[in-house]
């Protein structure tokens, strides 16, 4: 634990300290840069909810990859998974009758986000169990179908009067807002934290999740102790799958309220970071979303400062610094005398 | 053929088959002179990314930051052609650049025994704000460099046209027939072989993470040159599209 802190805590550092030098090349101050991004978020209750609203997608999606990591599996198509979701839940909110009360409409579209996201990411889990299709390929190619395949729907059934946007949502499937200075940030944060506290359980608390966890750290030694590990690489998959087609959720009955193309594009890439920086732990994943957020909105916030463009190559090389900074916290920590567990 | 082969031959067949069904006026248009020409010019990137990524493959090293070297190639190809007014420099400062990501890659997951999928994976995304960064660093403007000089339409005059054709002639003899080549698949197959002939010297403890041969797979790293150059003739990014005139 406190080894997955260290490496966050480095490379947090280490993405600031590059964030300043490019500043420092465009000719800004990095202290005025960063304490206006921090100023203007913290206190002005619209950019809060911006950067929770971008949070609430980005944990989604984060939560997602860390789930099917944990089994050993690495999802890189949130992405298309999140786009099957925003398809389907759209297409069936649109279809309730417009008097469809919440209690009904709701369930009904979070299944339908949650389901198609399943069913793309489950079909990648029964590729690998069965044919032994390398996830990373099918689930990147998969990317590629449904963004085709809704942008083909789209043209042909969904978009209404020349725009990219399909008919809306009944009303009874939106979500409420937060408030928070008119900002799109949702109830769907309340979903996503509720997800988060489900995974944790099913990760720590179950025997599901040992089994998950078992395959994940070596397959064949899961097997010799009588774990499928098939099963656990489709269910995996498909639980991952279901919450990346969640954060359509957010997108589509929070925000959007309607069928859009493109809506999210990017966000299941940006999970994979969340993922990767909260070192695949539920809480870590929350944090780390929290802070690509807080990148995403307080660039924004200070676009006239400094291009938006700066913050967004940041989130890479937040991600790269993760990923350089866990072995070297590892190897310090190996050199170091073996302390009491 | 292998069972595996018939059944993905099988498959792909079908959806084109099916594609074609839903959309008769495709079948029509694929028949002409200028679908030809098009696919050409646009297989070109594919090629040289793919002979660049099957040159790491064959190395032992998974490289999904082809995106990146694509998306930074193609940012150095405008921007040099546009600074030097030459396309063939634009050219040569796109492989460069595609080189320097490779660098930066393996240095991640070399030296710093970074995961290899993860360093890809996070350089997509250091490229996709990095490339626009730097065009509105540069040039002031988010989406598109200013026009550079290219080769032309023409595609039996386009110089990347024949590189491409040459790479995938010369690729898989270089990789089968020479010494490098076979270095680079030992590297790949047993890389603890290429230590025992003293090809290779033994990674060092706190380099073994995930470091098949530390040596040659660096090696590997300039055949990046491939991957970079696919950038300038036809391009996703807009930096480059205005090479292409």
């Amino acid at each position: 634990m406190k080894r997955e802190l260290q490496a966050a805590a480095i490379a947090v550092l280490a993405s600031l300290a590059v964030g300043s030098v490019l500043m420092l090349v465009v000719g800004v101050s990095p202290v005025r840069v960063w304490g206006t991004m921090v100023e203007r978020t913290f206190t002005d209750e619209y950019n809060l909810g911006q950067m929770l609203f971008a949070a609430t997608s980005l944990a989604l999606c984060g939560l997602a990859v860390a789930l099917a990591l944990e089994a050993g599996l690495f999802n890189i198509g949130a992405e298309g998974q999140l786009a099957a979701g925003v398809l389907a839940c759209s297409t069936l909110g649109a279809a309730l009758p417009a008097g469809t009360p919440a209690p009904i409409a709701i369930p009904v579209c979070l299944a339908a986000a949650a389901g198609a996201g399943g069913l793309v990411a489950g079909g990648v889990g029964l590729l690998k169990a069965t044919r032994g299709a390398h996830e990373v390929i099918s689930s990147i190619m998969l990317n590629f179908v449904v963004a085709g395949v809704s942008l083909w729907l789209g043209n042909e059934l969904l978009f209404v009067g020349g725009a990219t946007t399909g008919a809306p949502i009944a009303p009874g499937a939106e979500l409420p807002h937060l408030g928070l200075g008119g900002s799109s940030v949702n109830a769907a944060l309340a979903i996503t934290l509720a997800a988060a506290a489900a995974v944790w359980w099913l990760r720590d608390r179950t025997t599901w999740g040992e089994a998950w966890r078992a395959v994940g750290r070596d397959p064949a030694a899961a097997r010799s102790a009588g774990i499928s590990v098939e099963r656990v690489q489709v269910l995996a998959m498909t639980a991952s799958g279901a919450l990346a087609g969640l954060a359509a959720a957010n997108l589509v009955m929070g925000y959007k309220h309607a069928f859009e193309d493109g809506l999210g594009r990017n966000t299941g890439f940006l999970g994979i970071s969340a993922a990767l920086l909260g070192r695949s732990h539920p809480a870590g994943v929350i944090i780390a979303a929290l802070l690509l957020g807080f990148l995403q909105a307080g660039g924004l916030a200070v676009a006239e400062l400094v291009p938006k463009e700066l913050t967004e190559m940041l989130q890479g090389v937040v991600v790269l610094a993760v990923a350089a900074s866990v072995p070297f916290v590892a190897r310090a920590r190996a050199r170091a005398p073996k302390e009491a567990a | 053929m292998s069972r595996d082969r018939i059944f993905g031959l099988g498959a792909a067949v079908a959806v084109v088959a099916l594609t074609f069904a839903l959309e008769p006026k495709l079948a029509r248009g694929v028949l002409s002179l200028a679908f030809v020409q098009a696919t050409l010019v646009t297989a070109v990137p594919y090629v040289l990314a793919a002979l660049g990524g099957a040159i790491t493959e064959r190395a032992g090293v998974i490289d999904l930051a082809l995106e990146a070297k694509l998306l930074f190639g193609a940012f150095a190809a405008a921007a040099v052609a546009y600074a030097t007014d030459s396309a063939y420099l634009g050219v040569a400062g796109g492989a460069l650049a595609g080189m320097a990501i490779a660098a930066l890659q393996l240095g991640c997951a070399l030296r710093l025994g970074a995961d290899q999928v993860i360093v890809g994976v996070a350089l997509n995304l250091l490229a996709l704000g990095g490339t626009r960064f730097l065009l509105q660093a540069l040039f002031g403007e988010g989406a598109n460099s200013p026009p550079c000089p290219g080769f032309g339409d023409a595609i039996l005059a386009n110089p990347i046209v024949w590189i491409a054709v040459l790479a995938s002639i010369g690729v898989p003899i270089a990789v089968a027939r020479t010494r490098w080549g076979l270095r680079l698949r030992a590297a790949g197959d047993r890389p603890d072989a290429l230590v025992a002939v003293g090809v290779a010297r033994r990674p060092r403890p706190r380099f073994a993470a995930g470091s098949p041969a530390a040596r040659s797979p660096a090696r590997a790293a300039r055949s990046c040159r491939c991957r970079s150059t696919a950038s300038s003739p036809t391009c996703r990014r807009a930096a480059a599209t205005s090479c292409s005139r």
